[in-house]
Formats: structure tokens, C-alpha cells, sequence
């Protein structure tokens, strides 16, 4: 299997324009649609010039994207119909850099793809932005490297703890996925 | 705003324009016109699974990288990781499913990667918002063993499978010579052997 660089471009933008895109996919399905998946992420941001303030998912084959629900890190989309995805953009500002775009490549596994054939709670990995080295007049480059904290545990007890999820289907699948780790142990 | 909007078109334009120059690697359609020392190159290559229709958004002046890969072509292995101009100067336009035969110098060569050009038109483009990617990579790089001497080498079909994700998944040299050398007569008639020899995989770290 040949693998594809996970590089992507950064871009400094004076305008952050990600937040109004108009080709956003969803949420028009129902929260307790029991095809809908859940599937979650965490990227440390440390050693990034920004936080994350809004991602997407590119689904393949199909226009438009999903934005994802970003709080301190982790990332996550609850209406996902089955299909295969991958991060497509992060962004973020802060007072020195401004807004930044971070873009993956538009062809090509990243580290984040996932492919979802049946309705279920995915955990797309831990990651930490890393910056790469580039010539001085090169457009700045960044990958992200998969890391073993937080847990998709941790993550969990994190979001089980989210308004929307009480009283929702999710209550009991994230529960059930809890316990179903727990076996693991 | 009608001003600044007519800016974003033509700047995006001539970005594009700059992103693939003209191939210095021709078709052959006479052997009388290859120069001494070159070779003609006899290949054909296949993307499985094919391009959907739509697949591709080339506009009007795009239209000539519809259904093809471009192959970089170079006499030195070395990674490929962008699409750029400079390693596009020398490529094959190799049109998905039929021969192509170009002319190169009968000497070692490589071929460094594939791109599909996905993503070439002419559109209005937010001032902070980057172009989409234009090209899709066909990974896989090979040598192919040209001679001095050598009129004309058959160097097989190159088969990429992709993933959903277009990502290569594999790619497999398959000898077909037979039919190859079968047009290559028609085309050019028996005086001049197509020697057979297939693309070797090599490796070349992205």
C-alpha cells in the first residue's frame, strides 16, 4: 500500500471565512436518527500559531462539508450518515497571527480518514499539530501526529457530559461504548 | 465590487496558466521526426477505478487534461511532493486507457509520479480563500530502461488503483505487449523493433 504525504498548506488569512461557508453540509438530519454516527477527534494545538476554532470534514465523492463542534480541543460531528470522510480544514486566530488556515490536501488519505459503513460512535485518533520546516519563501507546512492522550475513554466521559446528549440516543450508545471499553481494560 | 471581483478571475486565471506549462516531452507521429539519440516511448496507462464523469471540473481552456495523468519524467530519482510547475516541464500526457508515443532520449530514466489535473477553472475566489488543489497524485515511481540504440521501447501499462480517498492504493505493471506492438506497426509500420521493457517499481520517498 503506498501512503500519501500528510503535509498540507498554511495560510494566513486575513479573514476568516470558513464560518459562513455556504456549502456546509447538515445538520438537517433528526439528533436521534439511529443511521446518524458519531464520530470525534482531539488536536493539541500547543505548538500551533492558533487554537481551533472551527474544522471540517470533506466527505469523498459527494460536494460540500461537514463542520464539527470544536470545545478545547475535541472535535465532534453527531448527525454523520455513513460514508467516508477526512479532515478537509482547521482554522483559528489569535491577536499576533490573526486568522490562520490550516488546509490538507484535497487528494489523499490523511491521518484523520475514516471510512463509516454502519451507524456507530468513531474515534478518529489523539493528534498533535506539528509545524514542518520549510524554505523561506515556501508557503508554511504542517502535519498532525497521532498521540496516545487523551482516550478515546477520557473523550467520552468528556462528551457524555454535553447538554445535548442527555435525554438524545447518544446517552446510552456513548454509554454502551463506555462500558464496551471497559471490558477491554 | 464588481472591480475587485474581476481582479480575484484574472489572477486566478493566470495562476493556472502558470501551474502547467507546455510538456517538453512530444508525441512521436513519425519516426522520421525523432532526433538521433531519442527514443520512441510506447506506454499506455489505466486509473482504476476510472474517472466519474464530472469528476474532473476543468474549465474551457482545461479541457486537454481531461481523462489523462501527467507523468514527471526525469533522468535522477527524487521525491515529487507538489504539483509544480517546474517538475511539469518535463512530463508525459499519457491519455487513461490508450498508447501514448512520445520521444525521449535513449538513455536511464525515471518516471518520478502521476498527477490527475482535477481542478482547473476559471472562478471567482474569496481574497483569503486559497484555490482548491488542481491535481490528484498518482504515487509510484519507476525506472525505465532506455539504451543508446534503442529506436523504440515498449514500457507495459501502468495500472493505479485509487481509494475513495484518491489515494494509490497500488500499481501494477502489466505486459501487453502484443497488442502495443501490434498498433505501434500499424502506426509506424515494421521497420523499426519495439524492444520490450517494462517499468521497474522503484522506490522514492515522497
Amino acid at each position: 500500500m503506498i501512503r500519501q504525504a500528510r503535509f498540507a498548506s498554511l495560510l494566513f488569512a486575513g479573514a476568516l471565512l470558513v464560518g459562513c461557508a455556504s456549502d456546509t453540509i447538515g445538520p438537517e438530519r433528526d439528533l436521534n436518527d439511529p443511521t446518524n454516527s458519531l464520530v470525534f477527534v482531539y488536536v493539541d494545538m500547543a505548538d500551533a500559531p492558533t487554537g481551533i476554532d472551527d474544522a471540517t470534514l470533506k466527505p469523498q465523492g459527494e460536494e460540500g462539508y461537514w463542520h464539527l463542534v470544536v470545545e478545547d480541543g475535541l472535535m465532534y460531528q453527531r448527525y454523520l450518515p455513513n460514508g467516508s470522510y477526512q479532515f478537509s480544514r482547521l482554522a483559528g486566530s489569535s491577536f499576533l497571527h490573526g486568522e490562520v488556515l490550516y488546509d490538507f490536501p484535497a487528494y489523499g488519505q490523511n491521518a484523520s480518514a475514516i471510512r463509516i459503513q454502519k451507524p456507530g460512535i468513531y474515534f478518529l485518533g489523539s493528534f498533535k499539530y506539528k509545524e514542518v520546516k520549510t524554505g523561506f519563501f515556501e508557503q508554511a507546512k504542517f502535519d498532525i501526529e497521532r498521540v496516545d492522550s487523551p482516550t478515546e475513554l477520557e473523550l467520552l466521559n468528556r462528551l457524555l457530559k454535553e447538554d445535548w446528549v442527555k435525554g438524545s440516543q447518544w446517552d446510552a450508545r456513548i454509554r454502551a461504548r463506555i462500558a464496551e471499553l471497559g471490558k477491554k481494560k | 465590487m464588481r472591480g475587485s471581483s474581476g481582479v480575484l478571475v484574472l489572477v486566478y486565471a493566470a495562476l493556472l496558466a502558470a501551474c502547467v506549462p507546455t510538456s517538453g516531452i512530444k508525441p512521436v507521429d513519425a519516426l522520421s521526426a525523432v532526433s538521433a539519440g531519442h527514443t520512441v516511448l510506447v506506454g499506455r496507462v489505466e486509473l482504476h477505478p476510472a474517472l466519474k464523469p464530472g469528476e474532473q471540473k476543468l474549465g474551457d481552456s482545461y479541457k486537454e487534461f481531461a481523462d489523462e495523468a501527467l507523468l514527471i519524467v526525469d533522468e535522477e530519482l527524487r521525491p515529487v511532493p507538489q504539483f509544480r510547475r517546474g517538475d511539469l516541464g518535463e512530463r508525459i500526457d499519457a491519455p487513461f486507457g490508450r498508447l501514448f508515443f512520445v520521444e525521449l532520449p535513449a538513455e536511464p530514466t525515471y518516471i518520478l509520479k502521476g498527477w490527475v489535473v482535477m481542478d482547473a477553472q476559471v472562478e471567482v475566489v474569496g481574497p483569503n480563500e486559497p484555490p482548491p488543489d488542481p491535481a490528484a497524485p498518482l504515487a509510484g515511481a519507476f525506472k525505465l530502461d532506455l539504451k543508446p540504440g534503442d529506436r523504440a521501447v515498449y514500457i507495459g501499462t501502468i495500472q493505479y488503483y485509487r481509494d475513495e480517498f484518491f489515494s494509490t492504493q497500488k500499481v501494477v505493471v502489466k505486459d501487453d505487449y502484443a497488442a502495443a506492438n501490434e498498433e505501434f506497426q500499424r502506426k509506424f509500420g515494421k521497420g523499426v523493433a519495439l524492444r520490450k521493457a517494462l517499468a521497474v517499481p522503484v522506490s522514492a520517498s515522497e
